[in-house]
């Protein structure tokens, strides 16, 4: 659906260039949600603003289902961001209209429709939000959440195909956040709209995105599945940020506190087999004890996962044997200390 | 003493106050109008082609910025004597109600388009984007999202405008304006009749005071913060 192919953007602040995106190239699938994560001011906003051209690169191509938008019209602009909705880390609504009125305002702007027709989407997308009864509202007399379900009911408007959020839930708390990243997963599914967002926290990533894509400095370092991404993170800052969601891999350190004898292995289950005993299983087969040290077992979008770290106690047998019998079960197994 | 009161009081032609009075609300009434309809324009443009603006182009800013800046630092009385052949031409005199209302409006129009800007500007920069990422035209975000947002700023910025046409317009009795200023410069001062002078000041504070309550109950009323 997107490509983006070798995108540049830097500013000039104060005379001086400062590069902001370099050579950034992904593409999103179609009804698919991607994430993009990284720390602050590595360019994450500045990249998903290209895809509406509220950015506008210095080169590259942003190609949307095939045509770059970068070379549209100002007309075919408008009707592009017509048909792309966005949503923003403080809302941005308008505080003079009401929850309705500030939902109208993007019907309005197509001209397309009767008012009965208006007033109808209205009331669909208000309901759709939960908001049915505050149409009537100021935004300073709703809570963030609610701020927030008003822009994604307006952003919804136009029924886009793609939903751009910026940083949507992080003037949110956790419970709030939650309550807003259910609703947007159930939009992907609902109407298969595609959503790319932008955030600095994994475990936002973790619960609504497919794949991945990690910006640091303006270059992407990592992309890929979720899954992948996060139980095999191959960047530095990629570790990072899946070590601030959940601590990790602090098995070196542990096992040279306690001292402990024997291997190390690093086991990472994702599926249906999180839920099965093959730690024990595999015991018995080869006759050993498993001691975990650390783990971790939840849920990557609705995909069940653990990942545990486990020291072999008993006569070790041939290590390639072991891995291969968690192999079977579909369990990765690494050595993490011999 | 009280008595004393009631004499100056009493030798004053009240029929003159309510006729001045009635000058200076008609001055007032008109230049705020045509300030309005002239000055908002202009500071809305000023805004649009701002720096960082949608309409940004710093050639055009400066050249209306220093216009603006001329005619605000121009002392009103000098503007009402330079302007007396332009009124002349435009209206066919310079006296009189329908004389000062020109002068007044080129005085206040710059006056108001800055507030009008400088309104405009405190708008937070996310409703701009959020209405350009809507695929919003210019006029729409303009007339859809901005004059909306800051409509109790602006309500503010015409109550403090009509306040300073309210102080013009006495000044223009100078050059025989009419109303309240005509009135104190003709009994208050040439005549040397204290009294009128007193109350010509006592109505005019009566009438900002007005206008000021009036403004702020209004800048409540449509204010959704
Ligand atoms: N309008 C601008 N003018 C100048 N520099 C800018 C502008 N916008 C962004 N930058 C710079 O570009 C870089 C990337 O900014 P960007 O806002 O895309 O980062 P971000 O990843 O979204 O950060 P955050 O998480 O803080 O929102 C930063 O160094 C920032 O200072
Ligand atoms: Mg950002």
């Amino acid at each position: 659906m997107i490509d983006i192919e070798h995108v540049s953007k830097h500013y000039v602040v104060d005379g001086i260039a400062v590069p902001a995106l370099s050579d950034v190239s992904l593409r999103v699938e179609q009804g698919e949600v991607f994430g993009i994560i990284g720390v602050s001011g590595a360019g994450k906003s500045t990249l998903v603003r290209t895809l509406n051209l509220l950015e506008r690169p210095d080169s590259g191509r942003v190609l949307v289902d095939g045509s770059d938008i970068t070379l549209f019209s100002k007309t075919q602009l408008r009707s592009y961001r017509r048909k792309t909705g966005m949503i923003f880390q403080h809302f941005n609504l308008i505080g003079a209209k009401t929850v309705a009125e500030n939902v109208r305002f993007p019907l309005k702007l197509t001209g397309e429709y009767t008012t009965a027709e208006i007033e109808q989407r209205v009331d669909e997308l208000l309901e759709l939000v939960e908001l049915s009864g505050h149409r009537d509202k100021y935004p300073a007399q709703l809570s963030g959440g609610q701020k927030q379900r008003v822009g994604i009911a307006r952003a919804l408007a136009n029924r886009p195909k793609l939903l751009l959020c910026d940083e949507a839930t992080s003037a949110l708390d956790p419970q709030t956040t939650q309550s807003i990243l259910h609703l947007l997963l159930d939009i992907n599914r609902r109407f298969g709209l595609t959503i790319v967002l932008i955030t600095h926290e994994m475990d936002v990533i973790r619960a609504v995105c497919d794949r991945v894509a990690v910006l640091d400095q303006g270059v992407l370092v990592e992309q890929g599945r979720v899954a992948e991404v996060l139980l095999h993170p191959q960047h530095a800052l990629t570790r990072a940020l899946v070590q601030e969601s959940c601590p990790q891999g602090e098995s070196a350190k542990i096992s040279a506190r306690l001292n402990l004898p024997g291997p190390l292995l690093r086991l990472t289950f994702l599926g249906a087999i999180t839920h099965q005993p093959v730690l024990q299983r595999i015991a018995a087969a080869f006759a050993l004890g498993f001691n975990i040290i650390e783990g971790v077992i939840g849920h990557i979008k609705e995909t069940p996962y653990g990942q545990i770290t486990v020291q072999v106690i008993g006569a070790v047998p041939d290590l390639a044997r072991l891995e291969a019998a968690f192999g079977e079960h579909s369990v990765r197994c690494e050595l993490v200390q011999p | 003493m009280s008595s004393e009161v009631f004499t100056i009081l009493g030798s004053l032609d009240w029929s003159d106050i309510g006729l001045a009075t009635l000058e200076t609300l008609a001055m007032v009434g008109g230049s705020l109008l045509f300030t309005v309809i002239l000055g908002l324009p202009l500071g809305v443009i000023l805004f649009l082609t701002g720096p960082r603006q949608p309409l940004a182009h710093a050639q055009i800013y400066a050249v209306l910025s220093l216009l603006v800046n001329l005619l605000r630092s121009t002392p009103f009385v000098i503007l009402l004597i330079v302007l007396i052949p332009f009124t002349v031409a435009l209206i066919g005199t310079s006296i009189g109600v329908p004389g000062a209302i020109p002068p007044l409006v080129i005085g206040a129009t710059p006056f108001f388009a800055r507030l009008v800007e400088n309104v405009l500007r405190e708008v937070d920069r996310g409703i701009i984007e959020a209405s350009q990422a809507m695929g919003a035209t210019l006029p729409q975000i303009v007339f859809g999202a901005l004059l909306p947002e800051t409509f109790p700023g602006l309500l503010a910025a015409v109550t403090v405008t009509a306040i300073t046409l309210v102080s013009y317009a006495a000044m223009s009795g100078v050059i025989g304006g009419g109303g309240l200023g005509d009135l104190a410069i003709r009994f208050g001062y040439q005549r040397f009749q204290t009294d009128v002078m007193v109350i010509t000041v006592a109505v005019l504070l009566l009438l900002v005071q007005v206008l000021q309550v009036f403004g702020d109950r209004l800048v409540l009323r449509f204010s959704h913060k």
